[in-house]
Parts: structure tokens; C-alpha cells; sequence
């Protein structure tokens, strides 16, 4: 009787062990995919370039979430001159631009602080220095919430123009009008 | 910030600077310690009041200082470019400043063109150091000369009374005004004709002095007319003859060829650079601005491939007192078959509803920097600059639409008016516009503007727009 109720008991024991190691697999927390965590930490924004036809094309682009908002607007101008990626649009700096800071304020100017890359070798013209201005005001105040105006920094001072044209030593209004979308 | 700036600014680079001598109402004459920071001199406000015959009104909550003056109130805002007198507003080159309590201002606001433009009647006087006021009694409002053969005859519309008195020594002949100022629109110089080398015009302490260069002997005589007096000169014995026609004062064109020196502007896919289509747009301007207008005095803000900054550019304009200010470009595009020649003015703000809405968002501006930073407001700096400027812009208008009409009746491809905030044209105190000549990014526009004969074309547009629009403003 003594051996029968040691095998019942071994095999309780050992049904409950596996029981409790295929529980154990059947509830262990699914691995999240990839295409999971890009679909909750991404947006799309609107950047804006220099087009062949001689206005501004936009192009909508999805880019990683930052945290804050000025780290968001970061992104978004990093993307700006990291240049376009659709033909027919041009690059506002081909040699690239570092974007150095970003601060909003309450009466809505954004203070835009580039490097001084984006001043070496310009391609020139007011047709092009007008362009380069309006795309990136135009990415800002699209994409920066509560951005209605931009002031641009570059290599730390306040500059009187951007190529030798326009003035900058005034914040910049957001275009009231689509004049340079296309030509 | 600025006030601050402007305060460390004192503490490290300020001296006291000279002396200068206010004549104030009755002749009275006192002289004035002036302060120097950095470039610019300063005299203390009280200068201006007692000039003004003002009474200063210090506003504690507003950070700014009227002067209370018949012509309406002065009012100064520490750290601020801007003044603004009744109806004028002005800019300068340096900030009202706070030192000691005291307000300060610039000593550019009684010197030229500044003077002028302030509509405060201020005259300064640079060899003796004299500053004072334009008395409102007499005044040589209008100079004109006409000079024909062997006679010239000198018109000069006086306002007031005044008592002029005629010197003739040698080849000299002389008309004094005592007690007299010249007018806003008098030119230093008339120019020459007849047996007259030069007339000039002189102010000085003393009053107003008519001069007349001869060529040769003549004889002179003074005659009254119903405003004024009128000066004939003729080299033989016959008398004059009677005035025919004015002929208007030495208009001054102030040429601007873009970029130079180290910023050579666009280039070209052939390797054309802007700096040299614009410096040569510009000799080929100034050579067809003389042909059509002898009498006409243009200046280049630069003379070779140098770098000119673009503050400079229309201090020169202003300094020179230019009638027309015209900057030269030569565009660039991304767009390769863009051409075509556009004119610009300056743009405050495309219409009166977008200038509604600048100057309504520059308020909040306005409100953190006067009450928390103790700046000056940025609604009232947007205010003055806006006023400032708009003076000029329906002039500027007119002469960009003469000038694009032209190009497009003789083919070179008119892109219109356009208006834009260039800096170059911000500064500007006369009518001014820039001109794009053509596109370098466009191959075959590039290889036009090499060409000499195109440049002239386009020269001869400019010059002819120009031109046009001085003969229709003298007449208006």
C-alpha cells in the first residue's frame, strides 16, 4: 500500500511540477516587436525645402518622439537640414548645419541658434537667401506648437541678414501667404 | 539688456569727450561738456530743452522723457535708437542713455542728416563746434540759379524778414542773410553756369551766405522780389535779361554696387561672381546718369572689390544727402531658367492689415522687456521704425515701377516690383530700391551679364528710370 501511495504521490508531484513550469511558459509577458514601440514614439512633421521650380515643396517625414518640446522642435530642425529626401528639392546648406539651441517663448518668438555653417559658402541671391529663410520659419511655425515668429541665432549673435540680403535682426513672421509655394 | 550693455559699455569705455558751445534763444551762449562712449558723443538732454525752449516731463511707469515743445512732444526712451519729435521719428545710430541719473542724448541728432530729418530746426555747426537752433523768423527756403552765356542769375526765396546785403570783391560776389538758416531742401552747392564757376550756399553762426564764383570779371546787382531776392551777374555791359525758367538743384544719386571683398555675393555656374557684375552695373549706371543729367551728382558706396558693411552702405547715402538710393544685385536661383531683371523696395509690411497684426504681436514683446528687463518697448521700437520708413516707400514704389517698366519695353525679361526687408535699404532716409540685373543661376542670363553691351542696356533702363522719376519729383 506504502509503494502504490509513494507512486500516486510521485506523480502528483510531478504532474504539479509540470503544471506549474507550463503555466509559467504560457504566461510569461510577450516580447513587444519592434513596429510596436515605432508606432507609439514616432510623429510626422512638415519640413519644408528650396524646390527646382524655383518656390518651397514640403515634405512630410516621420521621425522618432523626443521628450520636451524644445527637444521635439530639435528633431525637427535636425531634420530640416539633414536635407530632403524626395528629387527636385534642395538642401538649404549641402555641407550641413549644426542647430546648437531652441527656446520658445511666451509671446511665441522661437529663438533658432545654428552654427555658423549654415553662412559659409551660401549659394547667394536674395531669390535663394529669401527661400532659406522662409523654409525653415515655415517648418518651425508648422510643426512648434504656439511658434508664431522666429528669431535666428547664428554662432551666437544675432545676425543683421542671413546672406547678405534680408534682415534677421528681427524675429521673423510666419508667412501669411503661400506666395513662395511653387513658382 | 541694452541699458545695461549700454551702462558696462560707459563704465569701460567712457570719457568725457570735448566741449561744444550751445547757442541758446537771445544768443545766448553756453558751453557744454559732452561724454564719449565708444564712437558716439552725447550731450546732456537739458542741450535740447533749452534749445527747444522745453519743458522736460520724466515718465517713471513708461521709462521714457517727453520733451513738452509748441510742435508737439519729443520723446526720448533710454536705450533706445529711436527719437521721435511731433510728426518725426527718426533713427540713430547710437541709444538715448541713462548716465547718472541723467538723460543723454546723441550729439548725431543736432548733426546732418539727422538734423534735418528731425524736423527740431537743429543746426550744427562742425569747424566751431557750435550747436543751435534754426530761428523760425528768417530763412533761405529755396535756392535756385539759371545761368546762360554772360549772365547768371541766382532766385533765392527768403522767409521772414530779412535784410540781405550784397558783397562783390574781385571774382567773388556774396549774399549775406543775417541771422538767417537755409532750409531743409537748400543744397550745400547749386552748381555752376554762366560766368558763375560755383554757388554755394553757407551757413554758419552768423547767418546765411549766398557765394558766387566767377570765371572773370562782372558786375552784380540785388533786386527785392515778391518772396525773396533775386542775384544777377553778367560779365559784359548789357543788362540781364529777365528770368525764363528755375532750373531745379544738383540732384545726387548714390549708386550701390552690391557685396565686394571677401563676400563675393552668387556665382555663376561659368564662374561669374556677383561682386563683379554689380561693381560694373555700377560704372556703366553712373556714366548714363551723367549723360542724361549733367548736373546730376552720383556717388559709389564702393570703388573697387572691397568690403563695404551693409550699415555703411546707406550712411553714405544719408551723409551724401542722396535724393535716390540704388543698390545693385545679381540674383540666384534654384530654379535654372529664372531671369529676368526685378526691382525691389522695402517691405515693413505687405499691407496695412499685416502691419496691424506686426505691430499687435510686438506688444506683449513690448510689455515683458519695458517692465521686467527696463528696456525700451519693442511696441514703441516697431512703431518708430515703421514710421520712420514708410516716408519713402511710396516714393521708392514710384521710382522701382519706372525703372521695371522700362525693362520690360525694351526686353530684358521684367519680373516687376517686388518688396522685401533688405537691410541695405532699411537705413535709408530718400527714396531707395534694389535692382536685380539678372539670374547668375541661369546659364545663358550669365552669359549676358558678362557682356558688356547687355550691362549698359540695363544701365540705360536704371538711369532712364531714375532720371524720369527725379525730373517728374522736382516738378510735382
Amino acid at each position: 500500500v506504502s509503494r502504490r501511495w509513494t507512486v500516486l504521490i510521485a506523480v502528483a508531484l510531478l504532474g504539479a511540477a509540470l503544471l506549474v513550469i507550463l503555466r509559467t511558459v504560457r504566461y510569461e509577458p510577450p516580447v513587444p516587436g519592434p513596429a510596436f514601440v515605432e508606432a507609439e514614439h514616432t510623429r510626422w512633421v512638415d519640413l519644408y525645402f528650396p524646390s527646382e521650380k524655383g518656390g518651397l515643396v514640403m515634405e512630410a517625414r516621420e521621425v522618432r518622439a523626443a521628450g520636451s518640446a524644445n527637444e521635439e522642435a530639435m528633431t525637427v530642425l535636425k531634420e530640416l537640414f539633414r536635407g530632403p529626401l524626395s528629387s527636385g528639392a534642395h538642401s538649404l546648406s549641402p555641407g550641413g548645419v549644426g542647430v546648437e539651441r531652441f527656446f520658445l517663448d511666451t509671446a511665441g518668438t522661437a529663438y533658432v541658434s545654428l552654427d555658423s555653417a549654415i553662412v559659409t559658402d551660401p549659394p547667394g541671391g536674395t531669390r535663394s537667401e529669401q527661400l532659406c529663410l522662409e523654409a525653415i520659419v515655415r517648418t518651425v511655425v508648422s510643426n512648434v506648437r504656439g511658434a508664431r515668429r522666429l528669431q535666428l541665432v547664428i554662432g551666437g549673435r544675432v545676425p543683421e541678414t542671413l546672406w547678405g540680403h534680408l534682415r534677421t535682426d528681427m524675429p521673423l513672421p510666419a508667412p501669411a501667404t503661400a506666395s513662395l509655394l511653387g513658382e | 539688456m541694452r541699458v545695461l550693455a549700454l551702462l558696462l559699455a560707459a563704465a569701460t569705455a567712457s570719457s568725457s569727450a570735448a566741449e561744444i558751445t550751445v547757442v541758446g534763444p537771445g544768443s545766448r551762449r553756453e558751453a557744454v561738456d559732452t561724454w564719449r562712449v565708444g564712437d558716439a558723443e552725447y550731450v546732456p538732454v537739458r542741450v535740447l530743452s533749452v534749445l527747444l525752449g522745453a519743458k522736460q516731463l520724466w515718465h517713471a511707469e513708461l521709462r521714457k522723457m517727453t520733451l513738452e515743445w509748441e510742435e508737439g512732444p519729443v520723446i526720448l526712451v533710454p536705450g533706445s535708437h529711436f527719437v521721435i519729435a511731433g510728426e518725426h521719428s527718426l533713427q540713430l545710430t547710437a541709444p538715448v542713455a541713462l548716465r547718472s541719473g541723467e538723460m543723454w542724448v546723441p550729439l548725431e541728432l543736432f548733426k546732418e542728416p539727422a538734423a534735418s530729418f528731425s524736423g527740431l530746426g537743429l543746426r550744427w555747426f562742425d569747424a566751431e563746434r557750435v550747436v543751435s537752433r534754426r530761428g523760425r523768423e528768417t530763412s533761405l527756403e529755396r535756392a535756385t540759379l539759371e545761368g546762360w552765356g554772360d549772365t547768371l542769375t541766382v532766385f533765392m526765396e527768403i522767409a521772414g524778414e530779412a535784410e540781405p546785403s550784397l558783397r562783390h570783391e574781385g571774382k567773388r560776389v556774396s549774399v549775406h542773410l543775417p541771422g538767417a538758416s537755409a532750409g531743409v531742401g537748400v543744397p550745400g552747392s547749386l552748381g555752376g553756369g554762366g560766368p558763375a564757376n560755383d554757388v554755394r550756399v553757407v551757413e554758419d553762426p552768423a547767418g546765411v551766405t549766398v557765394l558766387v564764383d566767377l570765371r572773370g570779371d562782372a558786375r552784380s546787382t540785388l533786386e527785392p522780389a515778391a518772396d525773396g531776392a533775386v542775384l544777377k551777374v553778367w560779365v559784359t555791359s548789357q543788362a540781364p535779361g529777365p528770368a525764363i525758367r528755375e532750373v531745379s538743384a544738383t540732384p545726387t544719386v548714390v549708386v550701390d554696387p552690391g557685396h565686394g571683398g571677401r563676400d563675393p555675393g552668387a556665382t555663376g555656374k561659368g564662374g561669374l561672381r556677383e561682386k563683379w557684375v554689380t561693381m560694373k552695373a555700377a560704372r556703366l549706371l553712373r556714366e548714363e546718369l551723367l549723360k542724361r543729367m549733367p548736373s546730376v551728382r552720383v556717388v559709389l558706396t564702393r570703388k573697387g572689390d572691397v568690403m563695404v558693411p551693409l550699415k555703411q552702405r546707406t550712411e553714405i547715402a544719408n551723409k551724401e544727402r542722396a535724393d535716390v538710393f540704388i543698390s545693385l544685385h545679381a540674383n540666384f536661383s534654384y530654379n535654372r531658367d529664372a531671369r529676368g531683371m526685378e526691382t525691389y523696395f522695402l517691405s515693413l509690411a505687405k499691407t496695412d492689415e499685416e502691419r496691424a497684426v506686426a505691430a499687435m504681436e510686438n506688444a506683449p514683446l513690448a510689455k515683458e522687456a519695458s517692465w521686467e528687463a527696463g528696456q525700451p518697448s519693442g511696441e514703441l521700437e516697431f512703431i518708430l521704425w515703421d514710421s520712420a520708413q514708410t516716408a519713402w516707400l511710396d516714393q521708392s514704389q514710384d521710382l522701382a515701377r519706372h525703372i521695371q517698366d522700362l525693362a520690360a519695353r525694351r526686353g530684358l525679361g521684367s519680373r516687376g516690383v517686388k518688396q522685401a526687408g533688405f537691410y541695405v535699404l532699411s537705413g535709408a532716409y530718400m527714396p531707395s530700391v534694389l535692382v536685380e540685373v539678372g539670374f547668375l543661376s541661369n546659364r545663358s542670363e550669365e552669359a549676358s551679364l558678362k557682356d558688356e553691351r547687355h550691362l549698359r542696356k540695363t544701365a540705360e533702363v536704371v538711369a532712364d528710370g531714375a532720371v524720369q522719376f527725379l525730373r517728374r519729383r522736382s516738378a510735382g
